[in-house]
């Protein structure tokens, strides 16, 4: 088994280690933050005020889960957690793409015609994906990223068991609601491929044994899905959208960071 | 003559309109006084409020002074034991005083009662405060690091007071004091059950009449680490605080 690296400046010793393990922190940094910002335009929109309160409690936790990888990536030299997640370009970020695409046509100040079938399948199927990496992390040879898994796992299983509750309901009620959430089942299996990616550097980190291989998390993620959801395509999931993990994003990615670094952008010295 | 007898109908009449809008005004401004004298009452009261608050503030300041003089004098009863004997009454003093610093979104539970504090180090006059957060995206953070800078800060011999959260430990509701159960209970808020799963359904029972006749109405609280129940005994909402414990991967 390779040694447990204990800290950042440990880590910093060997170049070949610290590549992937910081390429693997940005992307579990980018998931977090960007399904975080898809879910905070939601606020007050909600369909009712109980998912309001909810949703926007699971959006906030999430973003205190992005911030503490950030804080994992300044640690190991990366610079300062809000310009990393406010400031980095587009081809820089590492989220997956099916992450970043909007909640539906409008915007959230005018006119939002916002789709709750797109985000009860988004936020599910990542939720089950996070929950899987967690998992695999909390054995991970960096031990700051194994304790922070371990943290945010004690938390996520409500925000999991939140989104799987909407999947059960939503393809057990009537014709209309099962249509919708089936057409949008279909679209994420043709979008969500990169998600279960570690991208250019996944051997790497399989061989530092910083998280378990793609392989791996994709048979976990898919059995869990396919316990709750009852029809899933039978074809493998496609990247549809682009690949995230290699820097290639939509042009619903750029619309997202004009809009959250908007106050940071503002004033970068504003001290809270 | 039967024309001015009309007249005159028509003229009480008038006179009666006349009679009935005056004892509207009459009315109206009668309303308009009550009205004053409502919002009269109401400055009032917010004035007692303000006073109690103001009250209340001076008290838990007297309070902090006697814990602290209590330090003081604890402190000195162990000087002639030595200088390791000194340190650990100095943490002794810093823990009193943290007990005394309230989390800012559960006035009248200290953070030490949350199971906040995780370690106290003193070099000289300098000390050192690690805390656990207990939900990782929880807002109220920064405010408590700087009270607890603060408070520690007020004790005479302390120079400076360094307070870090560490996220890499993890807070369990297991670290709740017995005493920070029964301060939350006062507060509403229903300890968190002592036997939890994670992602399993749970419930506790009501911390105003004790019934366990309880419902989840949502899982997702104001703050992140509370929920929302209902209790169908005594017909009040509550809350609780959301179960959290180390998860283990078969």
């Amino acid at each position: 088994m390779t040694k447990r690296i204990e800290t950042a400046d440990e880590a910093k010793q060997d170049a070949a280690y610290s590549e992937a393990l910081k390429e693997l922190i940005y992307q579990m940094a980018d998931d977090d933050f960007i399904v975080s910002f898809r879910g905070s335009e939601w606020l007050g929109l909600a369909p009712h005020i109980e998912e309001d309160v909810a949703f926007s409690s699971i959006t906030q936790n999430t973003m205190g889960h992005a911030v503490m990888y950030y804080n994992l990536l300044e640690e190991l030299g990366e610079g300062d957690a809000d310009a990393l997640a406010h400031a980095r370009p587009l081809e820089k970020r590492r989220n997956a793409v099916y992450l970043e695409k909007q909640n539906g046509d409008g915007s959230y100040l005018k006119e939002p015609y916002f789709d709750w079938a797109l985000t009860v399948v988004r936020h599910y199927f990542y939720e089950v994906l996070k929950k899987v990496k967690l998992e695999a992390l909390t054995k991970s040879s960096y031990v700051p990223l194994a304790n922070i898994a371990q943290k945010v796992l004690m938390e996520q299983p409500y925000h999991l068991a939140h989104w799987k509750l909407w999947i059960r309901q939503l393809q057990n009620s009537n014709e209309d609601a099962k249509s919708r959430i089936n057409m949008r089942i279909v679209e994420a299996w043709k979008e969500f491929g990169d998600a279960l990616e570690l991208g250019t550097k996944s051997s790497e980190m399989v061989q530092h044994e910083l998280i378990a291989g793609e392989e791996f998390l994709q048979k976990q993620w898919l059995n869990e899905v396919k316990a709750t959801v009852m029809s899933l395509p039978t074809y493998p999931l496609e990247k549809g959208l682009g690949n995230g993990r290699n820097g290639k994003h939509s042009a619903d990615l750029k619309q997202a960071i004009k809009i959250f670094s908007e106050v940071y952008e503002s004033d970068r010295e504003a001290v809270w | 003559m039967k024309l001015s007898g009309e007249q005159r109908e028509v003229e009480r009449q008038h006179r009666e309109v006349e009679r009935q809008h005056r004892e509207v005004e009459r009315r109206h401004r009668e309303v308009e006084r009550q009205h004053r004298e409502v919002e009269r009452r109401h400055r009032e009261v917010e004035r007692r409020h303000r006073e109690v608050e103001r009250r209340h503030r001076e008290v838990e300041r007297q309070h902090r002074e006697v814990e602290r003089r209590h330090c003081e004098v604890e402190r000195q009863h162990h000087t002639g034991g030595g200088s390791g004997m000194q340190g650990k009454s100095k943490e002794d003093e810093i823990l009193a005083i943290l007990r005394t610093v309230d989390d800012p979104e559960l006035p009248t539970v200290s953070v030490y009662d949350l199971g906040m504090v995780h370690e106290i180090k003193i070099v000289l006059n300098n000390v050192a405060i690690t805390m656990v957060p207990t939900f990782a995206g929880c807002p109220a953070l920064d405010f408590i690091e700087k009270d607890v800078k603060e408070a520690v800060e007020a004790l005479d011999w302390v120079d400076g007071c360094q307070v870090e959260f560490s996220f890499q430990l993890r807070w369990t509701t297991d670290s709740i004091t017995d005493k920070g159960r029964e301060n939350l209970k006062k507060l509403g808020i229903a300890a968190p059950p002592e036997t939890y799963q994670p992602g399993d359904s749970w419930t506790v029972s009501c911390p105003y009449c004790d019934s366990a006749y309880t419902s989840m109405e949502n899982v997702f609280g104001p703050t992140a680490c509370r929920s929302i129940l209902y209790c169908m005994e005594c017909r009040n909402p509550f809350e609780a605080m959301k179960p959290v414990v180390e998860y283990s991967i078969s």
